[in-house]
């Protein structure tokens, strides 16, 4: 569903990507680690297309994203959820309006369907109907999470990529929302990235782990194998956590 | 002092003036482009029109009442002074209606754009509505620009109708003129080249405030610090370009009509 061949990107002298190969199949959970400025967040920018590798490619059901018109871009974009790391909620609009957007942008649904599914999603999220009125600064830090969370599976999108989704909300909200993703694996079979520094979340979702390190991808295995992993950068990122935990 | 460092200036403005064309292309070709969001459309026309009305009518009525005040000085010393509601009106529907309107707007709108969408850019809401496969431009700066190019020539009118009125009263007050003299007068000093003139140098000014400001909101970075960076920079960029584009305005219309 996604495969990132030999992608480059630098910014200015800064090297953020050196090479990088990575594949997502369907039902699969990639959890990509690292520290922060690593790189983790660019890879799922660039999946989405909003930036351009300096080389490389990146196909999205089987589209070539690095090299597609606005049309084709946008389309793709549609297939895919993306949860932010602060959430991105539209501000100016109730939770019930952010997640009706999409459909409101691609027309020709009946405001009934409208709020049949935005309620669909928030029961998915184990929200109360009551929040769709709320604004987003009504909203605690988890329930802002499992919003953006139910925005961004309102097209029932087959991918769905978390940036630093967990890390910053208390520990049932992080729970919670942990609990959320495997519940979309399962139920519907989408393919997720999550990238994270929250080593006990990443073991909590992942199916397989990726981490990565000065542009480059230095270890690759499943949740086994990261535990086990004699890798020198693995070891120093899951005890630097540790220890913060 | 190195080459480097003399020349990053001058390749700095160089990529502001080429980003801010591309928005601008990109603006005008959305035009007519779907999809079109004229609900949107709509609460802007409210945001920089409706709103703006108390600001507008008190610059307005303060122009046209000093410009009363100092000409029934200087014209009274003439007897000369029945040509006070001719030098209001031609003054203000030219050049002072157009000019202080815009002002004041770059002042209230062009912030509060630059404001608005610079918080969305920092806090990721412009990235979630492209990551929806929403186009930005054609969701936040279309209606913007669109609502500027209609409400700035109907804010100028306003303007420019209650600041003769200023004039009016203070005609009334200081040199006792009647209603139908000082409106004679106001109406004998304007031609069409001036009506012209004073509606389609606001509709340019429209378009460079909400461009503007649209820019410098779309390319905020460095978090709260940066929104508010970018909310002065859209006031004194939108200024400095309003009086620039009045001054070559100007001298084309004075081309175009000969005076």
């Amino acid at each position: 569903m996604i495969d990132l061949e030999d992608v480059h990107l630098s910014f200015s002298e800064n090297t953020v990507l050196d090479g990088i190969w990575l594949e997502v199949d369907r039902g699969e959970t990639l959890v990509v680690m690292g520290g922060s400025g690593q790189g983790k967040s660019t890879i799922l920018r660039i999946i989405l297309g909003l930036l351009e590798p300096d080389s490389g490619r990146v196909y999205v059901h089987g589209v070539n994203v690095t090299y597609t018109s606005q049309e084709i871009l946008d389309q793709v974009r549609r297939q895919i959820g993306m949860v932010f790391q602060g959430g991105a909620l539209f501000d100016s609009l109730t939770v019930g309006d952010n997640l009706a957007f999409r459909l409101h942008e691609e027309k020709g649904h009946e405001e009934e369907e409208v709020i049949r599914v935005v309620q669909e999603k928030l029961s998915f999220v184990d929200l109360e109907p009551k929040v769709a009125s709320l604004m987003p600064a009504e909203l605690s830090g988890g329930m802002r999470k499992r919003v953006a969370l139910a925005r961004a599976i309102m097209g029932s999108p087959r991918i769905v990529l978390y940036d630093d989704t967990t890390p910053s909300v208390g520990c049932i909200a992080a729970q919670t929302i942990t609990a959320l993703i495997n519940k979309l694996r399962d139920q519907q079979g989408v393919a997720s990235i999550v990238v994270t520094h929250d080593i006990g979340a990443a073991l909590a979702v992942g199916d397989r782990f990726a981490m990565l390190k000065d542009g480059d991808i230095v270890f690759e295995g499943t949740g086994e194998e990261v535990l086990a992993t004699d890798n020198p950068d693995v070891r120093s990122f899951i005890d630097a956590r540790m220890a913060g935990a | 002092m190195t080459t480097a460092t003399l020349t990053r200036p001058i390749k700095t403005a160089l990529e502001e003036i080429q980003n801010l064309s591309i928005l601008i292309g990109r603006t005008v070709s959305a035009f007519i482009r779907p999809p079109f969001y004229w609900r949107d459309t709509w609460v802007q026309m409210d945001v920089i029109g409706v709103q703006s009305l108390i600001i507008v009518s008190l610059t307005g009525i303060f122009t046209g009442m000093v410009l009363a005040l100092q000409s029934s000085v200087q014209l009274s010393a003439f007897g000369a002074s029945l040509f006070v509601g001719q030098l209001v009106s031609a003054s203000v529907v030219r050049e002072l209606g157009p000019v202080l309107t815009a002002l004041m707007v770059a002042g209230r709108v062009g912030s509060g754009i630059a404001a608005e969408l610079g918080s969305m850019r920092v806090s990721e809401q412009i990235d979630a509505l492209e990551a929806m496969g929403t186009d930005p431009i054609k969701k936040l700066v279309k209606p913007r620009v669109q609502a500027g190019l209609v409400m700035l020539p109907v804010l100028t009118l306003i303007t420019d109708t209650i600041a003769i009125f200023g004039g009016q009263l203070i005609a009334w007050l200081t040199l006792n003129q009647g209603f139908s003299t000082y409106w004679n007068s106001a109406l004998n000093g304007l031609f069409f080249s001036d009506l012209f003139t004073g509606l389609a140098k606001p509709f340019v000014f429209g378009f460079i405030i909400t461009i503007v400001a649209c820019y410098m909101g779309l390319r905020t970075t460095g978090g709260t610090a940066g929104v508010g960076r970018s909310t002065t920079q859209a006031v004194v960029v939108a200024s400095v370009l309003v009086l620039a584009s009045d001054f070559f305005l100007t001298k084309l219309f004075i081309e175009i009509f000969g005076h």
